[in-house]
C-alpha cells in the first residue's frame, strides 16, 4: 500500500505514505466551504452569462405540442452541473493547499500513483475531507 | 435542510449561539472548531435561543397548527428564514417542492 488513510477521531484523518503524514481536520470553516459550493457556482454561471448578455431562459427551450407545453432543462442543467463539478474540483484544490502544501495532481505523483490508483485515491480523500459521516443534514 | 453552514445568515447565528451558551470566542476562532463537537452543542440548542426558532420553522408543519394566529406567526417564521436555493442541491430542491405540495393537499 503506497499510502493510508488513519482514522485518528471524528473530526481527523491521517494522511500517511512514504515517511510523510498530514492531518485533515474537519472544522465548522472546511462544512461552510463544502455547503457553498451549490451557491458558488450558480453565481459564477450566472456571471458569465450576464458576461455573455444572455439570460437562463436562454437555455431552456420551450415548445408547444398538442396544446402542451414542453419545457426543456436539459442544457442549462447540464451547464449547472458541470459548473458544480469544477467549483468543487476548485475547492478541492485549494483544500489540497492547505492541508499538504500542493495539488491534488502534484500529491498523487507524490505519492507515486498510477492513473488507476489516482482515482480510488481522489474518492477516499473526497471522504476523508467530507466525513463519512458529516453532517450533511437530515432532509 | 435544518441549518446551512454555508449560509452567512445561519453561521452567524450560531456563532452567536455559541458565544452566548459557551464562550465568548473571536469568529475566526469559531470558525476552527471541531465540526462533531460543534454539532452536538447545535442539537441540544434551548428553545430559549432565537437559532432554535429558526431551525423549527424549516421543518414544523404549519397545517398541523390548530390556532390562527400561532399558523400565521409560524408561516412568517418560515417565509423570513427561508435557506436560499442558491445553496440547496437540485435533490434538496425538489424534496422541498414535494413537502410544499404535499402541505398544499
Amino acid at each position: 500500500m503506497k499510502y493510508q488513510f488513519i482514522q485518528k477521531d471524528e473530526d481527523t484523518t491521517i494522511l500517511k505514505y512514504q515517511d510523510k503524514e498530514y492531518e485533515i481536520k474537519r472544522d465548522v470553516e472546511l462544512v461552510s466551504k463544502l455547503q457553498s459550493v451549490n451557491k458558488d457556482a450558480r453565481l459564477s454561471l450566472y456571471a458569465d452569462l450576464v458576461k455573455k448578455g444572455i439570460s437562463k431562459d436562454n437555455l431552456v427551450i420551450t415548445t408547444k405540442k398538442d396544446g402542451k407545453t414542453y419545457v426543456d432543462n436539459s442544457y442549462l442543467d447540464e451547464l449547472e452541473k458541470q459548473y458544480i463539478r469544477d467549483e468543487q474540483y476548485n475547492l478541492f484544490n485549494e483544500l489540497c493547499r492547505n492541508y499538504f502544501n500542493m495539488s491534488m495532481e502534484e500529491l498523487v505523483i507524490d505519492i507515486g500513483l498510477n492513473p488507476d490508483e489516482s482515482q480510488k485515491f481522489g474518492t477516499e480523500l473526497g471522504e476523508a475531507i467530507s466525513g463519512k459521516g458529516t453532517p450533511r443534514e437530515k432532509k | 435542510m435544518t441549518f446551512c453552514f454555508g449560509y452567512p445568515s445561519d453561521l452567524h447565528q450560531a456563532y452567536a449561539f455559541y458565544c452566548a451558551r459557551y464562550q465568548n470566542i473571536t469568529y475566526k476562532e469559531f470558525l476552527k472548531l471541531r465540526i462533531t463537537e460543534f454539532m452536538y452543542k447545535l442539537s441540544s440548542i434551548p428553545e430559549s435561543e432565537p437559532l432554535y426558532n429558526i431551525m423549527k420553522s424549516r421543518i414544523i408543519n404549519v397545517n398541523d397548527i390548530k390556532n390562527k394566529d400561532e399558523r400565521k406567526h409560524w408561516r412568517k417564521l418560515q417565509r423570513d428564514n427561508k435557506i436560499p436555493d442558491i445553496y440547496l442541491s437540485k435533490e434538496e430542491i425538489m424534496w422541498e417542492l414535494s413537502k410544499k405540495v404535499k402541505e398544499k393537499l
